[in-house]
């Protein structure tokens, strides 16, 4: 251990240094990444609590399995108008692909696929990586482009693809973002049908503080017919 | 500091568990792709039936009306007994005031006019004036 050490250079150790400061600065940033996830997320399953407020406060469920329910079936409700649009663009862009592949013209998945394929961006890795202390890999300089984007705009096959690309994109992207809000917000439901129908004392105690609950204090006559289980 | 590591212990684990985590949304994704079919199935078979599923569930009618009807009862039995209210009554009606001021508005006199003659009494500028004007006359 203390050979290795002393093999060490001097550059050899600055480049340990600032790879070790970048994993810690790409750990913190990804830490804070989480913690806006988290509170986008706590956010959307709020609306659990306001949209079931009313009925329990009605109290219309009594247990937790028909809080459940419906509080299920209300999320159930706002995926699908959420989802509706990003859904509906990627059907159409679907559908439209669909009836141009029927139609005997020079169109299919193939040239789709050539036009995708010149969107590439390649870069040549060869001879950029420099190794420290037989294992590990460091950037020595950038690679070079061996291929930049083309595109093809005065072909209405290479329309569509780009089109279709974009919609599909952006379709993905926001159906997986209202689908995200639908498991935060049935998550919440399981949290939300114990939270409001457990037992808890502690809770019982500081509602009987606040607001004088059951504060009729029982008759001799009772406390008598329980003395042999209280004493 | 406390907070920085933990921000940056909290990294590394969803760093570690992102695999488990997008696996997971992968699979909710096919899910959520069937209950969105299921929806709008749903929502087909209720338009037929007279039903909109953008209006909300009985249960949010029934609960609201529920609430309601309990607050009508509050108020009625409100009005029925009500809560007892404490009178204030004033003795004596407002008073004008005199403000006296000279000619750059500075204050000079400050009176009160008692409007009801039984009770009238001068103000405490004037009784002291009153006396001052006692005690010359007295003085001569």
């Amino acid at each position: 251990m203390i050979n290795l050490l002393v093999k060490l250079s001097e550059s050899d150790k600055r480049v340990l240094i600032a790879l070790l400061l970048v994993l810690i600065i790409v750990l913190i940033l990804f830490g804070y990444l989480v913690k806006l996830i988290k509170f986008i997320l706590a956010k959307q399953a709020a609306f659990v609590d306001t949209s079931m407020y009313d009925i329990v406060d009605a109290n219309m469920v009594s247990t937790p399995k028909e809080f459940r329910k419906v509080s299920f079936e209300k999320n159930r409700r706002k995926f699908y108008f959420e989802a509706i649009f990003p859904f509906t663009v990627m059907a159409l862009v679907n559908i439209t692909i669909v009836i141009l592949l029927l139609f005997p013209i020079n169109f299919n998945y193939q040239v789709m696929g050539n036009y995708f394929y010149d969107l590439r961006l390649s870069l040549n890795w060869d001879n950029c990586f420099v190794i420290l202390l037989d294992w590990i890999p460091a950037l020595e300089h950038w690679p070079a482009v061996t291929h930049s984007p083309v595109f093809y705009f005065t072909e209405w096959q290479a329309w569509v693809s780009y089109i279709y690309l974009i919609a599909m994109i952006y379709g993905i992207t926001h159906f997986t973002i209202c689908v995200c809000a639908f498991a935060s917000r049935n998550y919440r439901t399981i949290m939300a049908a114990h939270d409001v129908f457990d037992k808890d004392l502690k809770k019982l105690a500081d509602a009987k503080n606040l607001n004088n609950v059951h504060t009729k204090k029982p008759t001799e006559e009772m406390k008598e017919a329980v003395e042999d289980e209280v004493k | 500091m406390f907070d920085f590591l933990k921000t940056f212990f909290q990294g590394l684990i969803y760093l570690l568990l992102s695999p488990v985590i997008l696996a997971f949304l992968a699979i909710y994704m096919v899910y959520s792709f069937f209950v969105f079919l299921f929806m709008f199935i749903k929502r087909v078979i209720m338009f037929f039936k007279g039903e909109n599923m953008k209006e909300g569930m009985k249960i949010d009618k029934v609960s609201q009306l529920h609430l309601d009807n309990q607050d009508a009862e509050k108020e009625a039995l409100q009005a029925v007994n009500p809560t007892p209210m404490i009178n204030v009554q004033s003795t004596s009606a407002p008073q004008p005031i005199i403000i006296q001021t000279d000619e750059q508005g500075r204050l000079k006199n400050i009176k009160v006019l008692n409007t009801n003659p039984v009770d009238a009494q001068p103000s405490i500028e004037n009784q002291v004036f009153q006396q001052l004007e006692a005690k010359e006359k007295d003085n001569d």
